[in-house]
């Protein structure tokens, strides 16, 4: 049997595509679907936005003023690490969602997507904590350059975690209405393309921001 | 076989048979058209332009046009090249037109012969990708040189009065201040005296300058002399300045400045060495306040009720306009340490923040107005006779000559008519102060009386 | 005369396409085409797009062509006062802006959406809706900056700070006016456009080719946009952190560009060129790719060393990344920085000089029909060059020392731009007119709009390029007398307003051919009016909605010249079939299409309202807010096909009456429907 909308591919078609069918081998030139090489290549793209947002942080770490308080003194390593140790972890959870997903254990997958996200949103806490004990410290937005390129890279970076949980909780919802099945397994994976993208681009910030401050 | 499908033809083609013939004969009006305007291009490259770039008077220059004259001459050997092949081949290969009532074939081919379909030729891409790859090769050797020569600042000092001078160039909107270094900038507190608009130096000497500005970008930029340096905020660009001729060489800001950039013009001046001793001693001169029954007395008065708060006269003004005049020297200008180092936030000090607050902070130093033959931005000029007597090595005559008195009364009546600013809502450039004609009068007199 | 068979590819319908659909959901039913604005404001259809990027990219070329013959009168005499200087950077700026962001991205963008499927052999892009969103944003962004002229008063608010908009005077202190906020957030929507529309495209590049149609056998167009939409993809994001920055200093008081806090000007330079610069090449490739199609088309030739037109294409985008400090080689940034990027530079000549040359080589011992487009094409050729050449005067850095900033520069860039892009494109749009509409454009009026356009545009540009030498700043609102620049600028100020004329006249041949053809006065183009090779041609004039009949089995670069054309035992070329046999007749109606969408164009008009939000009022971010949430909900839900999809497409507007539309669906069932 052909599918005509996978012929004509489409985003909509996630939900009705069935992906045991392989009988129209041009259909996809690259065989790999649409969905999830648009994921690719805008993680690509997303590599730039991090890496200008990274270089203005590192041309502007050191220009403080006289009195201020720089990164090094600002900076709480082990806090940090804890907080990035709970999103990497997300990275291994949230892969154990898309293959109890591939064996259609909703169940478990759904405690794996919920766990990630959960851990997620630990991490996006942390930050928010972290900023507020940085701001009680004297380093505001516009305090000097390095809070402003600070504040801008990290915030940018908690948008991303932040638009990943939305995902990953609105699959948790469609697994509620039973809308997730091995079936449409892909959907789940290209939000983890996204995710382990978030955490990737986040160890670099760390080691570069935390780690390396000198 | 051949038939001719109407619904191929190009729509208009055969109407357009005609229309070619007269193409033909507009071959002759275009050769006409080309004539006319090599004729112009001529004239009009002879004809006088101040800004030059290809009229060196000075060393950087001259090596500069060096380098170019080369690449142009190789430029334009490609150009003939390329032209000439467009030309050539759509002239030789292309297909004739349908004649009247011949039937043509998909749309214009008269027959169905095809060329030879070369898909094309391993050797020749070779060759035209090595070619110009070799080409390139050597200019860019040619021209690293001639750039690393350029960027050399570091000439052996020449025999000269201040073989060690060096002069701060500070841009801001929209005007240029010049700080002059005599023993170099290495260790001085402030400079020996600071000028506006026009720099001079010595003809012969290689003069280092640092770029560097109080506000936003500017370029600093005598075409006869050098290329053009950005002046930018927050750093210092080291640039030489020399000239071999005697004369007075204009120059364009040409980084967009804002509102006036295109009345942010500027001059370099160069003197015989004599002449610019006369001149710098001249400059670190500092003048006494004139005491009441001087010549000028009232005028002094006047601008230091509504000029002294923006602009300084070294010894006579004061920042403080309610007081007594205490002798304000150089320490309105930061050092270049400051200009170099702007990281705490030193930019601002020795600002004017009174209530019509500069956002550059600072109004030209009018110590010796007079000797200038420019002002504003040098778009006016203060003495009609400048160009030439500047030219004719008389640049330090020009002090007591003939001047335009009209313009300058203009410049004080509304200066934001005569060259636009953003005041007063922006802050920016000098405002209009709303003086009555007899005190103009008075400060213009004092005014040209600042040698 | 026997023809030599080729193998052929079997040319018989395809069958047993099956469908499937859902249950509609409430309200979220998709619109049901019909004619009229409708079927173009909920269009997903890649070629309607397509044609809305052309049409938006023309009104946006002759605003901005407006601007400039308001600066060239300004220039025309010395002391002049047709503009104050305040208006004058606001049109400079505005026309820069306009003309880069609102014009040349657009107009390649044009013949990205319709070209390249066609090309390719696909029925759409790989995310038509997307697509749709897209055009959208832009056109949101676009309409969206252009109302700073009006808004707050008239030309009180339109960026002043040049289309580069270097720190610090754009900061808020240096432009108080909402100016640059504008041309911040007019950016980024459009950055957005752009963004998108380069990943679908690179989707469908890679993803959707018909059978057979490897990447080495892909049209040099299609190549040369694809190249395009990498460069776009990894360069608008650089100019949109930089256009955060200067957003968040400007609207949220932060520092990156504040000198007095220790910023760095030069930082705002680095990020800015560093997407300018792969954007000129974004802007010319297109271009290069269009004469790469009419050039062999109409001399009768394939195209001369088409791996190498492919690899030089490759390694500009690729060197396009390593030059960008040479717009900054007076800025300070160093001597062996600026020797790096001087010697970069040089060396683009030479994959350029490769395309160059190839086209000559294609000419070469060809049958030259010297047509609109192909005058236009070899145009680009020769005016192209002109401009490279200057560039590559600028490429030295001592000798740009004293060019930078002048008049040489803006020679050089509209050399290339114009003489490179515009010229391009009008021979694209005469080349490609019949396909899209169904009608010729007059070769009369478009070959005297060519000569005076041409004419034109070396009066205009040429001259520019003694100014510069002689000294002539750029951005300057006027100049006096006796700095010898009143002759050329008199000259250029003439010549701008022959490209005015020339622009009109091919607007007006939009309209007067439409009439006769209206009339019946003029031939049908049919399929394939030119001769031509790839497979656009390869169905009716215009293109029907589902482009093909039936997927097409490529073999060989070129199919489509191959399936009409082939040799004899001598070698002598023969026709093998006409193009009318070849081609499909767009009467296959039994193909399943996407059907149109509400929420792209409501999900895009948030975009703007959070623009004036973020300027005015923040709780109209709130609303446009809503909007993007809601169409993107209404996005998700929206169910795959309009369920009472009943053939209606919106066929009507595109200037065809054959049903080719969605085949007949039973709306209520759920289960999947077979067609066949
Ligand atoms: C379509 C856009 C486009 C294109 C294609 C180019 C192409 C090139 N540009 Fe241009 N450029 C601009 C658009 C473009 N530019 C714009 C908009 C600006 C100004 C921005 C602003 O300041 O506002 C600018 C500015 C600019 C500068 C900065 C000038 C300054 O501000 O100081 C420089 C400096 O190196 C430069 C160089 C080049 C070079 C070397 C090429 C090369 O790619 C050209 C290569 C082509 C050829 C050389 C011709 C064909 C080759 C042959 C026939 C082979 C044989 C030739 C030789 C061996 C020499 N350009
Ligand atoms: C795609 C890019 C593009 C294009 C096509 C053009 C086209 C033109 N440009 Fe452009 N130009 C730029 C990009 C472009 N420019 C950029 C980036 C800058 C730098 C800006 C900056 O410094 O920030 C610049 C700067 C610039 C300057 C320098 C300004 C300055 O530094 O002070 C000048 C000066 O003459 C100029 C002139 C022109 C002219 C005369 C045209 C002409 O070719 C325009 C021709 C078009 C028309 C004239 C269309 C009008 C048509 C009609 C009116 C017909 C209407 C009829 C009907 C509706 C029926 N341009
Ligand atoms: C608020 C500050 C301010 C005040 C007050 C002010 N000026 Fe100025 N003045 C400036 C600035 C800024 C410039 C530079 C303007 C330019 O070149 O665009 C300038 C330029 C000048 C120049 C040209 C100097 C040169 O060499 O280029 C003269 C002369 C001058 N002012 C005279 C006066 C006089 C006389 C008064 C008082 C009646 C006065 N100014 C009051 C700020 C001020
Ligand atoms: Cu200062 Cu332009
Ligand atoms: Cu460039």
């Amino acid at each position: 049997m052909e599918i005509v909308l996978r012929r004509f591919p489409l985003t909509e078609t996630a939900t009705t595509e069935t992906s045991n069918d392989h009988s129209e081998d041009h259909v996809s030139t690259l065989g790999v679907s649409n969905d999830k090489l648009g994921m690719w290549v805008f993680l690509g793209s997303d590599c730039l936005l991090f890496g200008g947002l990274i270089s203005t942080y590192m041309l502007y770490k050191d220009r403080i003023g006289p009195d201020d308080l720089g990164p090094e003194e600002m900076f709480d390593i082990p806090f940090t690490s804890v907080s990035s140790f709970v999103l990497l972890m997300s990275s291994l959870t949230v892969v154990l969602a898309i293959t109890a997903l591939r064996r259609n254990d909703i169940r478990r997958c759904r405690i794996w997507l919920l766990s990630t996200a959960i851990l997620g949103a630990i991490f996006v806490g942390g930050q928010v904590y972290e900023f507020t004990v940085f701001y009680r410290e004297g380093l505001g937005y516009t305090t000097n350059l390095f809070g402003t390129s600070f504040f801008t890279l990290t915030g940018f970076h908690g948008v991303h975690v932040s638009v990943g949980i939305i995902m990953l909780m609105s699959m948790y919802i469609q697994s509620m209405r039973g809308k997730l099945t091995s079936e449409n397994e892909e959907k789940l994976e290209i939000i983890g393309l996204y995710w382990h993208f978030v955490d990737v681009v986040w160890i670099v910030i760390f080691t570069i921001v935390y780690l390396f401050p000198q | 076989m051949m038939k001719t499908r109407d619904n191929y033809d190009l729509a208009g083609l055969r109407e357009s048979t005609g229309h070619e013939m007269g193409l033909k004969r507009n071959h002759r009006w275009i050769v006409m058209l080309l004539a006319v305007i090599a004729v112009l291009f001529i004239t009009g490259c002879a004809s006088n332009a101040p800004l030059d770039t290809l009229d060196p008077a000075g060393r950087k220059s001259n090596d500069i046009n060096n380098l170019i004259n080369p690449i142009f001459v190789i430029a334009g050997v490609v150009f003939v090249i390329i032209q000439g092949a467009v030309l050539y081949l759509g002239w030789k290969f292309k297909v004739r037109e349908p004649k009247e009532g011949e039937e043509s074939f998909d749309g214009g081919y008269p027959d169905e012969e095809f060329p030879e379909q070369v898909h094309g030729h391993f050797a020749a891409e070779i060759g035209w990708t090595i070619g110009p790859t070799i080409l390139m090769a050597a200019i860019a050797i040619f021209s690293v040189g001639a750039l690393l020569n350029l960027d050399d600042v570091d000439a052996a000092p020449d025999e000269a009065v201040y073989p060690e001078m060096e002069v701060l160039v500070v841009g801001q909107q929209w005007w240029w201040e010049f700080q002059y270094y005599l023993d170099g900038v290495d260790g001085a507190e402030q400079p020996d005296f600071v000028t506006a608009n026009e720099i001079v130096i010595p003809v012969g000497q290689d003069i280092r300058i640092h770029t560097t500005s109080r506000d936003v970008l500017h370029s600093f930029w005598i075409p006869r002399l050098n290329g053009k340096k950005d002046s930018v905020p927050g750093r210092t660009s080291p640039w030489v300045l020399q000239s071999n001729e005697i004369g007075r060489f204009a120059g364009q800001c040409t980084e967009f400045c804002g509102l006036s950039h295109a009345y942010m013009r500027m001059y370099a001046v160069s003197l015989t060495q004599e002449d610019f001793q006369t001149w710098t001693d001249n400059q670190m001169r500092t003048r006494e306040p004139l005491q009441e029954g001087d010549e000028n007395y009232e005028g002094e008065q006047v601008f230091l009720l509504n000029c002294a708060r923006c602009h300084v006269i070294n010894g006579v003004t004061s920042r403080d306009i309610s007081g007594s005049v205490e002798l304000d020297t150089m320490a309105l200008y930061g050092n270049i340490e400051e200009y170099r180092n702007h990281a705490d936030g030193t930019l601002s000090q020795g600002k004017y923040t009174g209530p019509e607050n500069l956002t550059a902070g600072a109004a030209p130093n009018l110590t010796h107005f007079a000797t200038r033959s420019s002002y504003a931005g040098s778009f006016f000029q203060l003495y009609p006779d400048a160009q030439e007597m500047a030219d004719a090595g008389n640049y330090l005559e020009l002090a007591g000559s003939d001047y335009a008195r009209g313009t300058l009364e203009a410049w004080l009546r509304n200066s934001p008519k005569e060259k636009p600013n953003a005041q007063p809502e922006q802050a920016r450039g000098m405002p209009n102060l709303n003086l009555s004609e007899a005190d103009i009068d008075l400060l213009v007199d004092y005014l040209i009386s600042l040698d | 005369m026997a023809v030599v068979e080729e193998e052929q590819a079997p040319l018989e319908l395809e069958s047993g396409e099956d469908q499937i659909t859902e249950r509609p959901l409430g309200a979220f039913t998709r619109p049901g085409g019909g004619g009229g604005w409708r079927s173009w404001l909920f269009t997903v259809d890649h070629k309607k797009i397509g044609i809305m990027y052309g049409a938006a990219g023309l009104l946006f070329f002759i605003i901005g062509g407006i601007y400039a013959l308001f600066m060239r009168l300004q220039l025309a005499r010395p002391n002049n006062s047709i503009l104050s200087a305040e208006t004058y950077n606001q049109v400079f700026t505005m026309h820069g802006v306009v003309m880069i962001f609102l014009a040349a991205i657009p107009l390649g963008a044009a013949f990205s959406n319709y070209l390249i499927p066609l090309q390719i052999g696909a029925r759409d892009v790989a995310f038509p809706r997307l697509n749709a969103f897209s055009f959208w944003v832009f056109l949101g962004g676009g309409l969206f900056l252009l109302t700073s002229m009006f808004i707050g008063g008239w030309w009180e608010n339109a960026p002043d700070g040049g289309w580069f908009a270097y720190s610090p005077n754009t900061g808020v202190l240096f432009s108080p006016s909402k100016g640059i906020d504008f041309f911040a957030l007019g950016l980024q929507i459009t950055g957005i456009a752009s963004l998108v529309g380069a990943i679908n495209l690179i989707v469908t590049v890679l993803n959707m080719r018909s059978p057979g149609m490897t990447l080495m056998k892909m049209p040099v167009l299609t190549w040369m946009l694809f190249i395009v939409q990498l460069l776009l993809l990894f360069a608008m994001p650089v100019i949109s952190v930089a256009l955060f920055l200067l957003t968040f200093d400007r609207l949220f008081d932060a520092n990156f560009f504040n000198v007095a806090q220790g910023a760095d000007p030069l930082l705002w330079q680095h990020l800015f060129w560093i997407f300018g610069h792969p954007e000129v090449y974004i802007l010319i490739l297109p271009s290069f790719g269009v004469i790469s199609e009419i050039i062999p088309t109409f001399s009768r030739k394939p195209i001369f060393g088409y791996p190498f037109m492919i690899f030089s294409g490759i390694a500009i985008g690729f060197m396009g990344w390593g030059v960008w400090a040479h717009h900054m080689f007076a800025s300070g940034i160093g001597p062996v920085a600026v020797a790096a990027f001087s010697v970069s530079t040089m060396f683009i000549a030479v994959p350029t000089g490769v395309k160059i040359l190839n086209w000559l080589a294609t000419m070469w011992g060809g049958r030259i029909r010297f047509t609109t487009p192909m005058l236009y094409a070899t145009s680009v050729v020769a005016m192209f060059t002109i401009g490279g050449l200057s560039g590559v005067t600028h490429s030295l850095a001592a000798a740009d020392t004293q060019q930078t900033d002048t008049y040489y520069i803006v020679a050089h860039f509209h050399y290339v731009i114009f003489g490179g892009i515009i010229l391009g494109f009008f021979g694209g749009f005469y080349f490609w007119w019949p396909k899209m509409f169904g009608y010729f454009l007059s070769e009369k009026i478009g070959k005297s709009s060519f000569w005076v356009m041409v004419i034109g545009f070396n009066l205009t540009f040429g001259p520019m390029h003694i100014l510069g030498l002689q000294g002539m700043s750029r951005r300057i609102q006027t100049y006096s007398e006796g700095q010898g620049f009143d002759l050329w600028n008199l000259v250029a100020t003439i010549g701008a307003f022959l490209i005015a004329v020339a622009t009109a006249m091919f607007i007006a041949n939009v309209f007067i051919s439409w009439r006769a053809h209206r009339a019946g006065k003029t031939p049908a183009p049919g399929p394939d009016p030119w001769d031509a090779r790839s497979l656009e041609w390869m169905t009716a004039s215009p293109v029907p909605e589902h482009n093909f009949d039936e997927t097409i089995e490529v073999e060989r670069q070129d199919e489509f010249w191959h399936r009409k054309w082939g040799k004899d035992e001598t070698g002598r070329v023969v026709r093998r079939a006409t193009a009318e046999e070849v081609a499909h007749d767009g009467s296959n109606t039994n193909v399943h299409l996407p059907s149109p969408s509400y929420w792209p164009i409501v999900a895009a008009l948030g975009l703007p309202i959070i623009g004036y939000g973020l300027i005015y009022n923040l709780w109209l971010c709130v609303v446009g807010g809503l909007f993007v949430l809601g169409g993107l909900y209404g996005w998700v839900f929206e169910p795959v096909d309009d369920p009472n999809a009943d053939g209606h497409h919106d066929h009507e507007a595109h200037g065809t009456s054959e049903e080719t539309g969605a085949e007949e669906v039973d709306g209520n069932s759920s289960e999947e429907v077979s067609v066949d």
